[in-house]
C-alpha cells in the first residue's frame, strides 16, 4: 500500500492505524486530501449541489438530520408545553390533536419532551465527535511526529484504553465522574478518542517523511510549528471521515448509557431514558411511550449513517467504483 | 477560507442551539379536575383491637400466669404436590435478614421460606400473634420478663434439633454482630434488654428475656418476619460465623436450599421433617430473578409465574383488572409510602413557617373531587403511624382537620394561598429556590418530580433535582447535607416502638430530617412503658399530632399493595407488611 | 513469525497488567464504597461503618489492596464479591457459560447472515435481493438493540402469549429449551454486527468481482460456484476480517445491555450491578476478564489477518 509503510520490523496494520476505519478499505490520505482540495477550491455552495445531486440518498440523510435539529430547536418555540411540565389528569393519553405524540405517566407531553431530548442527543452527538476529534487529533499528532519515547509512551496508553469494550469504559467513566450529560460527553469521547489517535498517528508518520517538512526541520523550524502548520492540515481530512462515521455510533452509545441509568439524569428527557423503566411498565397501557423515542433514536442514527456514508464516497473517490 | 467558514457557522448554530435549550419553559395550565382513583380502593379489614397485656394487681404474687395463646385461623385443608413460581428484580443481596445486609425483600422473600421465627403472625391477621418455634409463652405481671417454651420436635435441615442455645445466640448475634455486619430490622426488640445476658437459657426447650422496664411492645416486635432463629452449630462453625450466601442456609423452615443460580434461580424443596405436621403443602418453590418489570409481568401473563409477591405497579393493575379477569389481584393497605422529608437543621427549613408552606403544598392522597397521587394513583392519607391500624389517627382524624390534609380542591387551593402567605412572611415573598436530592429508584425519581410540579405552584422552585445512586445519596442523607429530599419508607411490622425511634427520634437512623425534640422524645418513652392500652392510645394520639406539627416528614400517601396470581394459589394472604407472608408453609397450588 | 508472536504477548501481559492497575484506581476514585452502597437504606452510624471497612480490610493503603488483589488473583484465589459474599469462581462458573453461550452465538449470527446476504446482494446487485439487504442493514444499524429486544419481549407476551422459558437452562439440561432461549437475543445483538459486516462483504465482493482474474477464471470456463468461493471470496476476506475483529468486540458491549434486557444470567448483568454497587473485587475481576478477551480476540484478528495476507507476513 503505496504511502503507508509501516514504521519498522513487524507489526500489524492495526497499530499502525491503517484499518479502523469501518466498513471501508484503508483509505489513502493523500487522495483524500487531493479531493478536499478540490472542493474548497470549487467553492462551498457549489460543492453541496453537487453532493446533492450525486449522492441523493446522503442527501436525504442529512436532510433527516437537518429537519430534526429544526425540529429539536425550533420546534421548542412552538410547543405551549413546558419540558417538564406536568399534567396528571391528563396521564397516559393516546396520540391526539393536543398531544400528537400521547402522554407519558405523569400527563407530560411526549412531543415536547422528544423534541428536548432531540437536543441533548444532537448535542451529545456532536459534541462527542468535537472533543474526541480534537483529542485523537491531538493525540495521534504528537505521538506520530515526535516518535521515540513520547510515542511508545501514548502507544501503551492507547493500546490499554482500546483493550476496554466501548461501553464498559464509557460505563466506568461516567460512575466515577457522576451521571449527566456533560460527562457522557466525556466519557464516549474517551472512547472513541484512542480510535482516532492511531488513524491520525499513522498519517503523522507519513508526513513526517515528506521532504518539505524535511526541508523545514532544515530551516529550524520548531517543532510545535510544523505540527501546527504542516501535520495538522493534511490529518484533517481522515479525522473528519471517521467523524462522520463515528456521529450515529455516539447516539446509539448514548441511549444504551441512558437506558442502564448512566445518562442523562431524569426528569430531564433523553431518547435513552425515556426508553426506560416507565416506558416498558406503561407499555400495554401506553405503548406509544416506548415506540416514539425508539423510532427517534432510529431516525437520527439512520440519518447521519446515511449522510457520513456519504460523505465518505464523496471525499475517498476510491470506492466511486465499487458502488453502493 | 472554506473551512473557517464552516467552522465559525458551525459554532454560531451550536450557541444558538444552546440558547433555545436554556429558554425558561412556558406557564403550566391548570388541571382539569377528574374525580378520584380509577381503580376501586380495597375495603381495609376492620381495625384491629390492640391486645391488652394482663396487668397485675398493686402487690400480687409475682408468678407468672400464662398469656392467652390465641388459636391460628383455622386453615382450610389443602393439595398437596407443585412447586411455586415467583420473580423478583434482583438477586439476594444476603440471606443474613436478622443483619442489615438482609433488609431488602429481595433478600427477606427468599430466605423467609427457610427459617422459622419464634412467634409469627397469623397468615390472615398481621396483628395476631401466633406459635411458630415456640408453642406458648408467659409474661410476669410486672411485665418485665417473658418466657417462651419451644416446640421439641422442631429440627434444623441438618436434623439437629432447634434448641432454647440456638434462640439465645440468635439474640447474642444482634447484640454482637459478626464482622462485616450491622444489626438490622430485627433487632429493635433488644433495645427493652440490658444485654445479651438478658437472654437466659432455662432448659433446652425455654428462653426467658429479661427487659429493662415493661414494654408494652415486647410480643408485638418479637412477632418480627425478619427475626429468625439461626443454627448455633451451624454457624459458629463457619469461618466468618455468618451465613451470607443463600446457598449455604441451614434453617428449621418448611423449605430448604435445593439449587442457586445467580442472577437467574433460587430453588427450594420441601423439608420433610418440618414441626408442622402435614406441612408444607407445596413440593417446591422457585425464585426467579427477572431485572424488568415489564418481563416480569409477562411471564405472569404467560404462566411462567404463579405470583408476583412484592406487587405490580398501579397501570399493570389496571391492565389486569380490565383485561385478565382470570388472575386473582389481592390488594390490601400497605405498610409504606411516599414521603418528602426537610432537613431541619439548615436554611431555609430550619425556619418551621417555610416547613408549614411545604406541608400545605403537597396534596395527600386523593383529592375528593381532584386527582390523585400520579405515583401511586390508589394511595391514601396517612400520618406517622400505618393509617388502618389501631394506634394511627385515622383518616378521618386527618383530612381537613390536620394542615396539608386538605380533600377537596378548594381546601387544597386554600392551603396554597396559606403557604403562599407563610412564605412571603418568613422572608420569601417572590418564592424561594431550593435543590432537591432523591435516590435512584423509580419510584422515588417519580415522587421526586410529582413533588417538584406540586412545591412550583406554591412558589417554591426546585431549580436541579440531584439524582444519587445509593452509596452517594447515603453519605448525603447521613451527614445531613441535603435541604429537601422524597424518600419512600417501607416497614417490616406496624408498631410504634419500631416506627417512631428510627424516624422521629434524636438521632434515629432513618431520621433524615435529623428532628431532635425532647417533648417527642419524653413522650415516646412514655408511651412505650404504658401497658394500659387505651391509656397508650392516647398518649399515641398525642405524639402524633406533635410530629405532624414539626412538619418534618411530610407522608404524601401510603400504599396500597396489588399482589397478583394465578387462581390456583390458595392459602397466601397479603397483609399490611410486604414482609409477612413469606412462610409458605400453608399455601397449595390447586390443580 | 514468532518474533511477532512473542512480542505481541508480551504486549498483552503488559497491557492486562495496566487495565487492571487503572481500573483499580477508578474504582476508588469512584465516589462512595460498597460499605455506603449497601447502607443506602439508611439507619447505620459512622462507628458501625468504620467497624465494616475494618472488618472488610478497606481502610488498609490503597497499594497493599492492590498488591494483595494482583497476589491472590495470579493464585488463581479471586476472593468474594463484597456485595453479595459469593465466591467469585462460583459467580464465574455458574454465569460465564451464559455470556460465552450468548457470545458465540450472536457471532454465529453475524458471520453467516453477512456471508451470505453480503455475497447474495453483491451478485445480484440492485435487485430486489439487494434492496432487502440494505433495509436489513438500514435496520441493523440504527435500531437502538436493547429498544428491539424490549419491543420482541412485549410482542411475544402480548400477541403470542409466550416467552421462553425465563430461568436459564443449560444447555446439557435441555438443548431445544436452551436454544430457543438464547435465539432472541442472539439475534437481537448479532443484528447490528451482521449488518456492518454484510455490506463489507458486499462492498468487498463487489471490488473483487471486477478484477481481471475474476474474468479470466470465468473466461476459462470454471464453474460460476468454484469462482465465487475460491477466488473471489478468498480475496475479499480480507478487510472482513478486520471488521469482524471489530464487531466482534464491540458485541461485548452489545452482550451487556442485552443481558439486562432479556434477564439473562451473565457476566454483562453481574458487571452492570458490580459497578453500580461498588463491588471492588467483582469490578476489578470483570473489567480485566473482559478487557483480556478484547485483546485476545484483536491478537486472534491480526494472526488470521497475517495468515491471509501474505504480504504482511514478511515486511
Amino acid at each position: 500500500m503505496p504511502g503507508l509503510t509501516p514504521a519498522s520490523g513487524m507489526s500489524s496494520p492495526r497499530e499502525e492505524g491503517t484499518v479502523v476505519v469501518p466498513p471501508h478499505t484503508p483509505m489513502q490520505a493523500t487522495t483524500v486530501a487531493t479531493a478536499m482540495t478540490a472542493v474548497r477550491r470549487r467553492g462551498l455552495l457549489k460543492g453541496v449541489l453537487r453532493f446533492v445531486v450525486r449522492k441523493p440518498l446522503g442527501a436525504v440523510g442529512a436532510g433527516m438530520v437537518l429537519l430534526l435539529a429544526l425540529l429539536a430547536y425550533g420546534g421548542v418555540l412552538f410547543t405551549p408545553y413546558g419540558k417538564l411540565e406536568q399534567n396528571v389528569s391528563e396521564a397516559l393519553q393516546a396520540p391526539s390533536l393536543r398531544h400528537p405524540m400521547g402522554t407519558d405517566q405523569f400527563g407530560r407531553d411526549l412531543l415536547t419532551r422528544i423534541m428536548y431530548a432531540s437536543q441533548v442527543s444532537l448535542l451529545i452527538g456532536f459534541a462527542t465527535v468535537v472533543v474526541s476529534g480534537v483529542i485523537g487529533g491531538i493525540l495521534g499528532v504528537v505521538s506520530g511526529y515526535l516518535g521515540g519515547k513520547v510515542d511508545l509512551f501514548f502507544q501503551r496508553v492507547v493500546d490499554v484504553l482500546m483493550s476496554f469494550p466501548l461501553l464498559i469504559l464509557a460505563m466506568a467513566i461516567v460512575v466515577m465522574l457522576g451521571a449527566n450529560t456533560f460527562n457522557v460527553v466525556i466519557a464516549i469521547a474517551a472512547t472513541y478518542a484512542p480510535r482516532l489517535a492511531r488513524v491520525v498517528r499513522s498519517v503523522a508518520l507519513s508526513v513526517r517523511e515528506k521532504q518539505y517538512v524535511e526541508a523545514a526541520r532544515a530551516i529550524g523550524c520548531p517543532d510545535w510549528r510544523i505540527m501546527l502548520y504542516h501535520v495538522a492540515p493534511q490529518c484533517v481530512a481522515p479525522t473528519l471521515v471517521l467523524v462522520t462515521a463515528q456521529l450515529g455510533g455516539a447516539i446509539l452509545v448514548e441511549s444504551s448509557l441512558s437506558f442502564l441509568g448512566m445518562g442523562t439524569q431524569e426528569p430531564n428527557p433523553s431518547l435513552g431514558n425515556m426508553l426506560s423503566g416507565a416506558a416498558a411498565g406503561y407499555f400495554e397501557a401506553a405503548p406509544w411511550m416506548a415506540i416514539f423515542p425508539g423510532l427517534a433514536i432510529a431516525l437520527a442514527v439512520f440519518g447521519f449513517n446515511v449522510f457520513g456514508d456519504a460523505l465518505r464516497d464523496v471525499l475517498d473517490p476510491r470506492l466511486r467504483g465499487a458502488g453502493r | 477560507m472554506g473551512m473557517g467558514r464552516m467552522v465559525f457557522l458551525g459554532v454560531v448554530s451550536l450557541l444558538l442551539g444552546l440558547g433555545m435549550a436554556c429558554r425558561p419553559a412556558p406557564p403550566g395550565q391548570p388541571p382539569t379536575p377528574v374525580p378520584g382513583p380509577r381503580l376501586e380502593f380495597p375495603t381495609p379489614t376492620p381495625f384491629p383491637t390492640p391486645t391488652p397485656l394482663p396487668i397485675a394487681a398493686p402487690g400480687a404474687a409475682v408468678t407468672p400466669t400464662p398469656a392467652p395463646v390465641p388459636t391460628p385461623t383455622p386453615p382450610p385443608i389443602g393439595k398437596y404436590g407443585g412447586i411455586l413460581v415467583f420473580a423478583q428484580e434482583r438477586d439476594v443481596v444476603s440471606a443474613e435478614i436478622t443483619m442489615y445486609e438482609g433488609l431488602s425483600y429481595l433478600s427477606q422473600h427468599p430466605t423467609r421460606p427457610l427459617y422459622s421465627q419464634i412467634v409469627m403472625n397469623d397468615p390472615q391477621d398481621a396483628y395476631k400473634v401466633i406459635p411458630d418455634l415456640a408453642e406458648r409463652w408467659e409474661m410476669r405481671p410486672d411485665g418485665m420478663q417473658w418466657t417462651f417454651y419451644l416446640r421439641r420436635n422442631a429440627v434444623w435441615h441438618d436434623g439437629r434439633p432447634v434448641t432454647a442455645h440456638d434462640v439465645k445466640f440468635t439474640f447474642d448475634r444482634m447484640f454482637n454482630p459478626p464482622p462485616g455486619q450491622v444489626r438490622g430490622r430485627a433487632a429493635p426488640v433488644i433495645d427493652y434488654m440490658a444485654g445479651p445476658e438478658s437472654v437466659v437459657v432455662k432448659d433446652d426447650h425455654t428462653v426467658q428475656f429479661n427487659l429493662k422496664f415493661p414494654a408494652a411492645s415486647f410480643l408485638a416486635l418479637m412477632n418480627n418476619p425478619y427475626l429468625v432463629v439461626m443454627p448455633k452449630h451451624y454457624v459458629e462453625a463457619r469461618p466468618d460465623k455468618q451465613v451470607r450466601v443463600w446457598k449455604d442456609v441451614i434453617g428449621s423452615g418448611a423449605f430448604r436450599v435445593k439449587t442457586m443460580t445467580p442472577g437467574s434461580l433460587y430453588e427450594m424443596v420441601k423439608f420433610e421433617r418440618f414441626y408442622i405436621p402435614g406441612r408444607p403443602y407445596l413440593d417446591g418453590i422457585k425464585v426467579l430473578v427477572i431485572p424488568d418489570p415489564a418481563t416480569r409481568f409477562a411471564a405472569l401473563r404467560a404462566r411462567r409465574l404463579h405470583i408476583i409477591p412484592q406487587g405490580v405497579t398501579y397501570p399493570q393493575a389496571e391492565v389486569i383488572v380490565k383485561d385478565l379477569p382470570q388472575l386473582v389481584l389481592q390488594r390490601v393497605p400497605r405498610l409504606a409510602g411516599d414521603t418528602v422529608q426537610m432537613n431541619v437543621t439548615q436554611p431555609p427549613f430550619s425556619d418551621p413557617r417555610v416547613r408549614r408552606a411545604v406541608a400545605l403544598a403537597l396534596p395527600r392522597g386523593c383529592l375528593k373531587d381532584g386527582p390523585c397521587y400520579a405515583v401511586e394513583p390508589d394511595g391514601y392519607m396517612g400520618g406517622v403511624l400505618f393509617p388502618y391500624g389501631p394506634w394511627a389517627l385515622r383518616i378521618e382524624d386527618l383530612a381537613d382537620k390536620v394542615h396539608g390534609y386538605a380533600s377537596t380542591v378548594a381546601g387544597k387551593e386554600r392551603e396554597r394561598e396559606e403557604a403562599r402567605r407563610l412564605l412571603a412572611a418568613a422572608g420569601y415573598p417572590h418564592g424561594l429556590k431550593v435543590v432537591m436530592d432523591t435516590r435512584e429508584l423509580r419510584s422515588y425519581i417519580d415522587s421526586a418530580q410529582w413533588a417538584i410540579e406540586e412545591l412550583r405552584k406554591v412558589g417554591i422552585e426546585v431549580t436541579d433535582l440531584k439524582i444519587h445512586d445509593s452509596a452517594s445519596y447515603y453519605e448525603l442523607t447521613l451527614h445531613g447535607r441535603h435541604r429537601i429530599i422524597a424518600h419512600g419508607h417501607a416497614f417490616a411490622l406496624d408498631d410504634p416502638d419500631l416506627i417512631i425511634p428510627d424516624h422521629y427520634m434524636c438521632g434515629g437512623a432513618e431520621n433524615h430530617p435529623k428532628l431532635c425534640d425532647k417533648e417527642i422524645d419524653e413522650l415516646f418513652y412514655k408511651q412505650q412503658r404504658t401497658l394500659d392500652v387505651g391509656e397508650r392510645i392516647r398518649l399515641l394520639r398525642d405524639l402524633q399530632y406533635k410530629i405532624l406539627d414539626r412538619d418534618a416528614k411530610i407522608w404524601i400517601a401510603w400504599e396500597v399493595s396489588r399482589v397478583p396470581h394465578w387462581p390456583e394459589v390458595k392459602g397466601w394472604y397479603a397483609v399490611n407488611s410486604l414482609y409477612m407472608s413469606m412462610h409458605f408453609w400453608d399455601v397449595w397450588l390447586e390443580r | 513469525m514468532r518474533e511477532y508472536l512473542v512480542r505481541r504477548f508480551l504486549l498483552l501481559i503488559l497491557t492486562t497488567w495496566g487495565v487492571s492497575v487503572v481500573v483499580f484506581l477508578i474504582m476508588r476514585v469512584v465516589p462512595g464504597d460498597p460499605i455506603t452502597a449497601m447502607m443506602g437504606e439508611g439507619g447505620v452510624s459512622t462507628e458501625q461503618i468504620a467497624k465494616i471497612r475494618r472488618d472488610l480490610g478497606l481502610d488498609r493503603p490503597l497499594y497493599i489492596q492492590y498488591v494483595e488483589w494482583l497476589w491472590d488473583t495470579l493464585r488463581l484465589d479471586l476472593g468474594k464479591s463484597l456485595w453479595k459474599g459469593t465466591e467469585i469462581t462460583f459467580e464465574l462458573k455458574t454465569r460465564l457459560p451464559v455470556t460465552l453461550q450468548l457470545a458465540i452465538m450472536s457471532m454465529l449470527v453475524v458471520v453467516v447472515v453477512a456471508l451470505i446476504a453480503g455475497v447474495l446482494s453483491a451478485l445480484y446487485q440492485d435487485t430486489w435481493v439487494d434492496y432487502v439487504f440494505r433495509v436489513f442493514t438500514i435496520g441493523g444499524l440504527a435500531l437502538p438493540a436493547f429498544w428491539v429486544g424490549i419491543l420482541v419481549i412485549l410482542a411475544l407476551a402480548l400477541w403470542f402469549h409466550w416467552l421462553p422459558t425465563i430461568e436459564y437452562v443449560p444447555f446439557t439440561q435441555n438443548p431445544r429449551e436452551n436454544l430457543i432461549q438464547f435465539a432472541f437475543p442472539a439475534l437481537v445483538v448479532g443484528w447490528r454486527g451482521a449488518a456492518v459486516t454484510g455490506r463489507m462483504v458486499r462492498s468487498s465482493m463487489l471490488e473483487v468481482l471486477r478484477e481481471d482474474y475474476i474474468r479470466t477464471a470465468r473466461a476459462k470456463g470454471l464453474a460460476e460456484r468454484v469462482v465465487i468461493l475460491r477466488h473471489a471470496l478468498k480475496n475479499a476476506s480480507l478487510p472482513v476480517v478486520t471488521i469482524l475483529g471489530i464487531e466482534m468486540t464491540l458485541l461485548l458491549g452489545g452482550v451487556v445491555v442485552i443481558e439486562q434486557v432479556f434477564s439473562m444470567p451473565g457476566l454483562g448483568r453481574a458487571l452492570v450491578s458490580a459497578i453500580y454497587y461498588r463491588d471492588y473485587p467483582m469490578v476489578q475481576f470483570l473489567v480485566t476478564f473482559f478487557a483480556l478477551v478484547t485483546m485476545v480476540i484483536n491478537f486472534l484478528v491480526d494472526l488470521t489477518y497475517a495468515w491471509l495476507d501474505p504480504r504482511i507476513r514478511y515486511e
